[in-house]
């Protein structure tokens, strides 16, 4: 029995909350236009002129066709969510497309949506020679892809409603940093614009330091602080971070992927002079232990294999690639044909690492660190239960900014959810080996799609077959959304059709 | 009636040594991936 009901009247709420999203997407293009228009790159601006008329044309016709003073109710905030992602991506795209860059527009809507959903997988042809306009629009859509498109909108352009905090938590933020849904966006933008400020002049520097002009520096700065913080992973350059041959910059990103990783509510509580939560929180204990142990047996393995033998080349490719895999980002300080050189240990290592991802209510993907430790805590619980007498009453508990028992409904989500990944996971992977794909290649490749990661092996490219593109873009997108908003809209779209 | 609190966001001395403490951690895993590596690079000669 399908649960979803859906009439035109729904259809008018939504498209009403999509204008006002596609007004936000096109009022966002003004940044790269005003860089163009600053750098005197006049075909671009052109390019940002059309994509910014597209947006503010149909936003303002959604909104005047379909004005209503209706709250969203938690069907229709879901499915705004969802279309809103594709809808951004669509508009993003239109730039992009018109840039030359991209042999189709399928390219550039797949460039757009890699950098909503902060994946970083990249289709751009030539990208040495993108103007400095669509490069830093391709950053911008990541930068505001990590905080999420609604709590972009939801920070500036909307007003108090209960509505609003659907919106969020289709948007895959499970928790509120304040009561307060529109304080707690606020927050985010907070913490993101006083890194983006630490971050970028931390960059420079090292740009700096490491030999590049003070133009190239500042740009390089901005564009790798948004990819970094949002785990998003593009970089201006095609040979991604391998282009800069330096570790003290290496380093200084891991700085920036590290704080991007982290929970919101754990940035509030820290910022809230709450500094025990460092050592008491569970995300940051599982993510600690998580990365000695990968990075541990990968050394070993690296090592073993004659890949690397000083701790220089392990610190610059392994240990870069562990963090650029955990947090979710896709940062290369290797070419991608050099990945199944190092073996298939190591990329196993990458594989989980990418999979299990970072905090919750962060701006990473993949399972995330909180299930990770609910799991592990549920699993110890039930092995010291058939270990104890029946008669005992285990009570297992976490912290997560308080104490927290550990509940049947908690346990039954995480497992749902890690499911839900663990599966796209292997559908994609499917997929890429039916299309051709050596199946280990096509298993990396899709996790790093599904859990918004970004690291390549190779297979993303201009000449991958169009239905690896499509199958890839779901991967993003459901990833990005933890799969709710999405199965809404589908039994939305499946309700509509049958007509109830 | 029932006072409800009022929500506050953290002010610039507090957002800085929030910022202090994310470094600390961030700086604590560069560290850890340091220690690592020395170590096996160490053993693997």
């Amino acid at each position: 029995m399908l649960l979803l009901k859906s009439r035109l009247h729904d259809l008018r709420i939504v498209a009403y909350y999509l204008g006002k999203i596609c007004i936000v997407v096109g009022i966002a293009m003004l940044i790269p236009l005003t860089l163009a228009l600053f750098l005197s790159e006049f075909s671009v601006v052109y390019d940002f002129v059309i994509g910014f008329s597209v947006s503010l044309i149909i936003g303002y016709t959604l909104l005047f066709l379909y004005r209503t003073e209706e709250d969203l109710n938690w069907m229709q905030g879901m499915v705004t969510v969802a279309v809103s992602w594709l809808i951004a991506a669509f508009l993003g795209a239109i730039p992009l497309y018109l840039s030359g860059h991209f042999a189709c527009f399928l390219d550039a809507f797949f460039e757009a949506i890699s950098g909503f959903t902060t994946t970083g997988l990249s289709l751009t042809q030539d990208l040495d020679h993108l103007s400095y306009g669509h490069n830093l629009w391709r950053h911008l859509t990541q930068f505001l892809g990590g905080q999420g498109i609604v709590v972009f909108a939801i920070s500036f352009f909307f007003s108090g409603a209960s509505g609003v905090f659907r919106l969020y938590v289709g948007e895959a933020r499970d928790e509120r940093v304040l009561p307060n849904v529109i304080n707690t966006a606020r927050f985010i933008w907070r913490v993101s614009l006083s890194f983006f400020l630490l971050g970028s002049l931390m960059l420079f520097a090292v740009g700096i330091i490491i030999g590049l002009s003070p133009g190239q520096s500042l740009f390089d700065a901005v564009t790798l602080f948004m990819a970094a913080f949002d785990t998003g992973g593009f970089a201006p350059h095609s040979q991604s971070i391998l282009y800069y041959h330096s570790l003290p910059y290496s380093m200084a990103l891991v700085f920036l992927m590290v704080l991007g990783a982290l929970n919101f509510k754990l940035h509030y509580e820290l910022w809230h002079n709450n500094r025990g939560e460092l050592f008491r929180n569970t995300e940051i204990r599982t993510f600690l232990s998580s990365v000695f142990f990968l990075f541990f047996f990968m050394a070993i393995s690296l090592t073993a294999g004659g890949v690397y033998s000083s701790a220089n080349g392990l610190m610059y490719a392994g240990f870069f690639q562990i963090i650029s895999a955990h947090t979710g980002t896709g940062f290369q300080t290797i070419s991608s044909l050099q990945f199944p050189v190092w073996g298939d240990f190591p990329l196993g290592i990458l594989i989980i690492a990418m999979g299990l991802g970072g905090g919750l209510c962060s701006t990473t993907g993949g399972v995330k660190m909180l299930r990770v430790s609910i799991i592990a805590k549920a699993l110890s619980q039930d092995i010291n239960r058939m270990l104890l007498p029946g008669s005992t009453i285990l009570v297992k508990k976490i912290h997560h900014i308080k104490d927290l028992v550990l509940n049947e409904r908690m346990i039954r989500v995480s497992l749902i959810i890690t499911f839900c990944y663990i599966l796209m996971y292997i559908v994609g992977a499917l997929a890429g080996a039916g299309l051709g794909y050596p199946l280990e290649l096509a298993f990396f490749e899709s996790t790093s799609a599904a859990a918004n990661v970004g690291l390549s092996v190779g297979i993303t490219s201009p000449e991958m077959p169009g239905l690896l593109k499509l199958i890839y873009i779901i991967q993003m997108w459901t990833g990005r959304l933890e799969f709710i908003a999405v199965f809404i809209l589908f039994g939305f779209l499946v309700a509509f059709i049958k007509g109830k | 009636m029932m006072r409800i609190p009022r929500e506050r966001l953290p002010g610039f001395k507090h957002n800085l040594l929030g910022i202090l403490w994310e470094l600390f951690l961030a700086g604590l895993i560069i560290v850890i991936g340091a220690v690592i590596s020395l170590v096996v690079s160490f053993f693997a000669k």
